[in-house]
């Protein structure tokens, strides 16, 4: 099966969709203008950029080019995360860019080489997509998080402190607000396990589909990426969870909030 | 300068030290270097307006804001040397609003014993009856916190603390939203503790002179003692 090539100028058409939500933003005041049109904009630069960046480091297969890339990915999903969750009281750079290079380096290291075996692992057609998928997830899974876990920790101050004013340490403080926010970053993940296939058709299944590849294999794929998708987020939010609710309290077991 | 108490003949070492505390609040002075010392089955008075660091004072006792650590001994030890579970075990705070986590009176009770720090205590349930009808509170340990009057919460959030026999007790304006009745039945239970060797730190507003104890005003960023 031939794949149907679109073409720049028939992919201009698609603005239609842009300018209908824009007609929105008009009618309704919601202020989106702005927004929709750098959005639009960068999706067209960042996409045609990362075309030929991903062009070249396939032709070229050179590790340096890989980790490059890596850390570069790595650098703007901690970025995102800090400027999603504005914090001025605790530092969070450090903590959501460990967390997301553990969960990116971990997971999609044991994906391409324990479960799809690449050879070698870090061959960049596969390690590259899949890691910017689980660096993806991670990213909006650890943010969830964070918001939750900082939002609670204001908003439930008082009881977090009846605690530690009966003589709790703070991780008894910070029990259920710790759960809390664990969870709040991994139910988007679970639930897309839901409703996957029944609802949604997910973009790499698609893809993979549209680019002529057996539907069957294209399911295993998918498979594949829902179930490490979960495992990135479990993990990214648990570890950025404890480093930084460590942070939120000093040595004396006192609210830094 | 420190304090020492004569109670019956006996020199008694305070509980509770303040060498040269002082308390900011951002940039703001909010007390000067104070010096104070608290023996057992003493009770201190604290007024001065609002917004003074009355609560701040406290918080620093118990270790709940953070400042010099050095700066509050408690049994002679600066609070920087503590395991702070026990520190906060041995000095009770009850805040000015009373809160209370879900569930019923009985679990909020009981809400400490859960805590690594009292691990081996208990409280059974006619212990907890006893607390409330000492209180006047009267309540099934099973009804709904959340569902409670203030007067009743207050009370409750009292009992939580008196049950746990801290070795001092810092309250933080206790009868400030209470009708008159509740306001008795608060004082006359911390007179009992105070009876038993509970010491006590009592921030207020109210004069509450008919309350023995010594007093003091939180005015100008010192603390001067009422004749």
């Amino acid at each position: 099966m031939n794949v149907i090539d679109i073409g720049w100028w028939q992919l201009s058409l698609s603005l239609v969709f842009i300018l209908l939500a824009a007609v929105a933003s008009i009618i309704y005041r919601l202020g989106m203008e702005r927004d929709l049109l750098v959005g639009t904009v960068r999706t067209f630069a960042q996409l045609a950029l990362v075309g030929y960046v991903l062009q070249f480091v396939f032709d070229i297969e050179h590790p340096a080019l890989i980790l490059l890339l890596y850390l570069w990915m790595l650098f703007w999903a901690a970025h995102a995360i800090h400027g999603r969750v504005a914090e001025p009281e605790v530092s969070i750079f450090g903590p959501t860019f460990v967390s997301m290079a553990v969960t990116f380096t971990l997971i999609t290291t044991v994906v391409t080489s324990l479960v799809v075996q690449v050879d070698p692992w870090y061959r960049p057609q596969y390690f590259i997509p899949l890691g910017g998928m689980i660096a993806g997830n991670a990213m909006n899974a650890i943010s969830l998080s964070l918001e939750r876990l900082l939002s609670s920790l204001r908003g439930r101050r008082s009881e977090v402190e009846l605690i530690l004013s009966l003589g709790g340490t703070w991780q008894e403080a910070a029990r259920t607000l710790r759960s809390d926010a664990i969870k709040a970053g991994m139910i988007p993940s679970v639930n897309a396990m839901m409703t996957v296939g029944l609802v949604s058709l997910p973009g790499m299944m698609s893809g993979q589909i549209l680019a002529g590849v057996d539907p069957a294999q294209a399911i295993q794929y998918q498979i594949l990426v829902m179930l490490m998708l979960v495992g990135a987020t479990a993990l990214g939010t648990l570890i950025v969870v404890n480093l930084i609710l460590r942070r939120c309290f000093t040595r004396y077991d006192q609210l830094r909030l | 300068m420190v304090h020492r108490v004569r109670r019956g003949g006996v020199t008694a070492a305070p509980i509770v030290e303040l060498k040269g505390l002082a308390l900011k609040r951002g940039d703001v002075s909010l007390l000067e270097s104070t010096d104070l010392a608290l023996c057992a089955g003493e009770r201190l008075f604290i007024t001065g307006p609002s917004g003074c660091g009355k609560s701040t004072l406290l918080r620093r006792i118990c270790a709940l804001e953070s400042g010099s650590e050095n700066q509050v001994m408690v049994y002679g030890r600066p609070v920087s040397q503590w395991v702070i579970s026990d520190l906060r075990r041995t000095v009770a705070y009850l805040p000015q609003i009373p809160v209370m986590v879900e569930g019923s009176v009985r679990d909020n009770l009981r809400l400490a014993l859960s805590l690594r720090v009292y691990s081996g205590v208990e409280l059974p349930d006619d212990n907890l009856r006893e607390g409330l009808a000492s209180l006047d509170l009267d309540l099934d340990l099973g009804a709904d916190a959340s569902r409670l009057s203030p007067g009743q919460k207050a009370r409750v959030a009292l009992l939580q603390r008196l049950l746990l026999k801290p070795d001092v007790m810092l309250c933080d304006e206790p009868i400030a939203s209470l009708d008159s009745a509740n306001a008795d039945r608060v004082i006359r239970a911390l007179q009992r503790a105070g009876a038993e060797g509970m010491a006590q730190i009592i921030v207020s507003h109210q004069p509450l002179s008919d309350f023995p104890g010594r007093r003091y005003q939180l005015i100008a960023k010192r603390l001067e003692a009422n004749a």
